[in-house]
């Protein structure tokens, strides 16, 4: 993602500051209003960081449930630093991987271990490997992606998810998950390999 | 797939987000140029994001049910979950200090309101024990001006040898007993 991209989605969300620091000290003083307007602001970003996590729509709406719910609960000790919307995805965040990790239950999530075979399987067999008859044609991407994201784990998903839609830095990641900057290296390499092996019908090919 | 590449490995993915400098930077750029796989992933890497950005969009959701949603969290948001801080509630602080001053009071009169000073008082009981009915007498010793008080169990058998009543098993002499508490206990 491009700075200027991350740069446009970052200021999409944000309001002039002045009033956007009046809203948060009504919303900490517990003002209804305050916290519906926030609300409204937020809603969709936040269920969109779920569903990209967890790739199902109920349980992304339960997960903007919870997270809204929590931050209302939770208004007296919020410290503005970070800044609401990134609160809320911080809480939202860790609640997808925490049921993407109960979804899976014993079943252990596609590993760096297996992302590493993959990465040295030649191309070609890659390729051969895919059945022709799931191959669908342009404009099926998004399909593709979200199948090929169901197989990474939860924290890489998040990772990408993370970098790729919120535009955040591997230094902000790291923050946000509570894990180093090389962690974030490299779960955001493996998951890209998984995914250049996935769909390099719609991403490899263009050079 | 290159020595190099597999020792580069991360920091490739590193390069495409502009997140590698210095040493690192020259030597994935010289690599990456001289590397068409490297280069593609490198596009790749782009690609990606670019479709998970733009390409991955969630399905919709209707303005009914987002306000259905805030209609539930105003309405459990006034609900505290179990084991949250303390909060100030004025009604339960009025409430609790109204307790406290009546009690205080109630104290406070128990203590300074004037009493007469309590005379002895005795008491006769009699107590069975074992076979035989035995005579005890309770006498009750309250000290005046709210000093200790005192009980104590007479033995009126003995009592009578020591005070030498006439008739066996008769009424004691209660101001005998009382007078001398001391003695002739058990």
């Amino acid at each position: 993602m491009s700075e200027e991209q991350a740069g446009k989605a970052k200021a999409s969300r944000a309001w002039s500051e002045p009033a956007e620091r009046d809203l948060l000290a009504r919303f900490r003083r517990g003002e209804e209003k305050a916290f519906e307007e926030l609300f409204t602001k937020y809603r969709e970003a936040i269920y969109a960081v779920a569903w990209k996590v967890l790739g199902d729509r109920e349980e992304a709406l339960d997960v903007v449930q919870e997270a809204f719910l929590r931050a209302f609960r939770g208004a007296s000790g919020f410290r503005a630093e970070s800044g609401f919307y990134a609160w809320v995805r911080r809480i939202a965040v860790n609640l997808s991987i925490d049921r993407v990790r109960a979804r899976r239950g014993e079943q252990a999530p596609l590993e760096e271990e297996t992302l590493a075979e993959e990465k040295h399987a030649p191309a070609a067999a890659r390729l051969a490997e895919e059945d022709p008859a799931d191959r669908v044609a342009g404009g099926e991407l998004a399909e593709a992606l979200e199948e090929a994201l169901s197989e990474l784990g939860a924290e890489h998903r998040t990772v990408l998810m993370l970098h790729a839609q919120e535009g955040l830095s591997y230094k902000e990641i790291a923050g946000e998950m509570d894990c180093p900057i090389g962690t974030v290296m490299s779960r955001l390499h493996y998951a890209r390999r998984l995914l250049a092996g996935k769909l390099r019908r719609f991403v490899g090919d263009e050079e | 797939m290159k020595n190099e590449c597999v020792e580069l490995n991360e920091l490739v993915s590193a390069y495409a987000d502009g997140e590698i400098s210095g040493a690192d930077l020259e030597r994935v750029e010289k690599h990456v140029a001289d590397c068409a796989e490297c280069r593609e992933f490198v596009a790749a890497c782009r690609r990606i994001d670019d479709a998970v950005r733009a390409d991955l969009v969630p399905p919709p959701v209707e303005d009914r049910r987002w306000d259905a949603m805030l209609v539930q969290l105003k309405a459990a948001g006034g609900q505290r979950p179990a084991g949250r801080k303390w909060r100030f509630h004025p009604a339960r602080v009025i409430a609790f200090a109204s307790t406290m001053a009546a009690a205080c009071l109630l104290g406070l009169a128990f203590v300074m309101l004037p009493r007469e000073p309590e005379k002895p008082v005795e008491y006769g009981l009699e107590i069975e024990a074992g076979a035989e009915p035995t005579d005890y007498q309770v006498v009750m010793i309250a000290a005046p001006e709210g000093g200790l008080s005192m009980m104590v169990i007479v033995d009126i058998d003995d009592q009578e040898e020591d005070t030498e009543v006439e008739k066996p098993g008769g009424k004691p002499d209660e101001k005998e007993a009382g007078g001398k508490p001391e003695s002739g206990e058990k």
